[in-house]
């Protein structure tokens, strides 16, 4: 069965999906830590992989700031993407629940696992708005919070 | 099966893809023009019975018998689907089809009938009833502050027809899934899979079932990529196989039919033309282009031979068959123009009745490419049927509900027509009865074609309750043999199917 990607479908291109948040860099600087706290997942089992991106033009269509990835447990993750710079962001990510890497889709393209963005917008032909989805993050650590429909 | 493109993926995403950004109408302060307009027609006319939502939880009733007896035989439960739910919180869907599906089902069982009506438990429905608002787009409206979808079962009514495959109840739409019902207790299970890369892939309304194997063949419309899919379905419920295919254009189709060697389209003219919410809105009129039919064969679906005929736009075919050379006979209920499903079904939301144009034509699809157009009858008519034990085989008869132009409210009268000889056997119930799907149900498995009955539902307005009629399938003329009416009126549906 065909199978399609994060990139393919959700617009980031040549994506490396990897095992654990890459930003979590130590960090002199007094950088605001972000964490992502996914909600209402159906099934715990496979992995949420996440995209991050930090700006409209590459929200649509371009590369993620950075991306990260985390086993599924139970009905919520949360996970810290770690320390960022003050600024705003959007995050698009899916549910792998077979774990096969990959954005599995129906005959006619339409995912078959569950998908989300950030603000737990969504979209109007493909992904929301980055208006829709953008969020801000300031100087104090930010916690945001995506649901599963 | 046909590897994905990446373009096809992301238009694909697209047509499903949410509604989000394009500025739901914020929930005006006054009221809805629609919704009041349909409380004010509700007021004077009662054949809008036909088109009010019914209660949330449901009918439950039996019929009281008007004359005659069931004939011998006819013992079983007639189950019907259609759209049953229009309004909420003062807010009423811009199309017929919209409307979430209500299922009924009538229980004929020796000299009574017992009645229920049951939403379909779909995902929006059960969202929906827990929000108290709609929640989706739908088909042919937005409602206010309408959120987007992940998916087009996000918007699943399953609203059209109704079928038995092995036991199974499916309610269908054409823009998704089937749903899985019980038949017995009509709670729903949730959509149908199929196997793997299936789930959520469209699958319209109106199977064909082979007689001699009862193997079940169907399609859905991806109409913004010009690509149809095809499903063959073992009598288990067994997908055999399900596939692609390409390059069959953008016209609306909702029916087809089956030969023994093909699978014939006609593909109308009201083409898809770009995509937006409501997905109704992305559809237009183009005369400039001819209506094509498009037979692909059976046992190799690259296979496919094509005819160019005038514009036009069908829901509904009676049926059709194969000659040895190839020549295609069909029968379908064809209009000149979109105007039912643009205009007319908007007008019933607000109360007001529809017209229609559609006339039962015959079409010869000619072996060399040729084609042949006939119009055998005056009337207008819809909901053909066949007797199914002659799906995709050389018959006679043709059911349907019939009527003229001037009948503002639609059809009161049922028909047959002979389409070998043109035979027209017919009955009217007269003013404020409006008929419903004609279904055909054989005597037996070895009598001939059209030996058995027709049921069919019906609004009196008049009595402002829904009656169901049998007739002798082969003498409409002589009227009912029997009719029963409910207490109450229920919502016009669509299609039906019949568990023996
Ligand atoms: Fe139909």
């Amino acid at each position: 069965m065909t199978t399609l990607t994060l990139t393919n479908i959700l617009g980031a291109a040549a994506l490396a999906l990897v095992a654990t948040a890459v930003a979590a860099e130590a960090d002199p600087s007094p950088n605001p830590v972000l964490t992502l706290r996914v909600e209402q997942i159906e099934q715990a089992q496979g992995r949420l992989m996440i995209a991050v991106f930090s700006d409209g033009e590459s929200w649509s269509g371009g590369q993620p700031a950075f991306t990260a990835s985390a086993a599924v447990e139970g009905s919520e993750v949360e996970l810290e993407l770690g320390a960022v710079p003050a600024g705003e962001y959007g995050v698009k990510l899916y549910h792998d629940v077979d774990g096969d890497g990959e954005l599995d889709t129906n005959l006619v393209g339409i995912p078959t696992e569950p998908f989300a963005f950030s603000n737990s917008a969504m979209g109007s032909f493909g992904p929301p708005a980055w208006e829709a989805a953008a969020f801000g993050v300031g100087e104090d650590n930010t916690v945001h919070t995506i649901s599963f429909r | 099966m046909t590897e994905m493109s990446r373009r096809h993926a992301l238009t694909l995403f697209a047509a499903v893809g949410g509604a989000a950004g394009l500025g739901a109408p914020v929930r005006a302060l006054s009221g809805d023009p629609i919704y009041e307009a349909f409380q004010a027609n509700a007021r004077n006319d009662p054949w809008t019975l036909g088109v009010r939502d019914a209660p949330a939880s449901g009918f439950d009733g039996e019929a009281r018998r008007l004359h005659g007896r069931l004939p011998r035989g006819l013992s079983g439960t007639l189950y019907r689907n259609g759209p049953g739910r229009y309004s909420r919180q003062d807010w009423r869907y811009r199309h017929w089809f919209d409307g979430d599906g209500f299922l009924q089902a009538w229980q004929l069982d020796g000299n009574r009938i017992a009645h229920r009506g049951r939403f379909i438990e779909t995902s929006k429905w059960q969202a929906e009833e827990a929000a108290g608002r709609f929640l989706t787009p739908a088909f042919g409206s937005m409602p206010p502050d309408a959120g987007g979808l992940t998916g087009p079962d996000d918007m699943n009514v399953a609203n059209t027809s109704v079928m038995m495959l092995n036991g199974e109840l499916l309610a269908l739409w054409e823009g998704g899934s089937a749903w899985s019902l019980d038949a017995d207790t009509l709670q729903a299970r949730g959509p149908r899979r199929w196997g793997s890369g299936l789930d959520g892939v469209h699958f319209s309304a109106h199977p064909k079932v082979e007689p001699e194997t009862d193997i079940v063949w169907n399609f859905g419309q991806d109409a913004h990529g010009g690509r149809l899919v095809l499903w063959k379905i073992g009598p288990d419920g067994t997908l055999l196989d399900a596939g692609l295919v390409d390059e069959i254009g953008t016209g609306m189709i909702h029916d087809f039919i089956i030969t023994e060697r093909s699978l014939v389209f006609l593909v109308g003219n009201l083409h898809h033309e770009r995509l937006r919410l409501p997905f109704l809105d992305g559809f237009a009129w183009r005369g400039d282009v001819p209506m094509t039919a498009i037979a692909i064969d059976k046992n190799d679906w690259s296979q496919r031979r094509s005819w160019d005929l005038p514009p036009g736009f069908l829901f509904h075919f009676g049926g059709g068959w194969e000659e040895r050379d190839g020549t295609i006979r069909l029968d379908a209920a064809l209009s000149p123009n979109a105007d039912v499903i643009l205009e007319d079904v908007r007008d019933i939301m607000r109360g007001v009745p529809w017209a229609g144009n559609s006339r039962m034509q015959l079409v010869t699809l000619g072996a060399r490419g040729h084609f042949r157009i006939e119009t055998p009858g005056d009337g207008l008519a819809e909901f053909p049927q066949v007797d199914p034990r002659y799906t995709g085989k050389r018959r006679q008869y043709t059911w349907h509900v019939d009527w003229t132009p001037d009948q503002a409210r639609g059809a009161t009268a049922i028909a047959r027509r002979n389409v070998l000889t043109g035979a027209f056997d017919h009955y009217d119930h007269g003013p404020g009865v409006y008929v419903e799907e004609p279904l055909f149900i054989p005597a037996s498995r070895r009598s001939a074609e059209g030996e058995g009955w027709i049921v069919h539902t019906a609004l009196n307005a008049e009595a402002r309750a829904t009656e169901l009629h049998v007739f002798d399938a082969l003498n409409l003329s002589a009227g009912p043999q029997a009719s029963w009416r409910l207490p109450y009126a229920c919502p016009f549906g669509f299609h039906g199917c019949w568990r023996g």
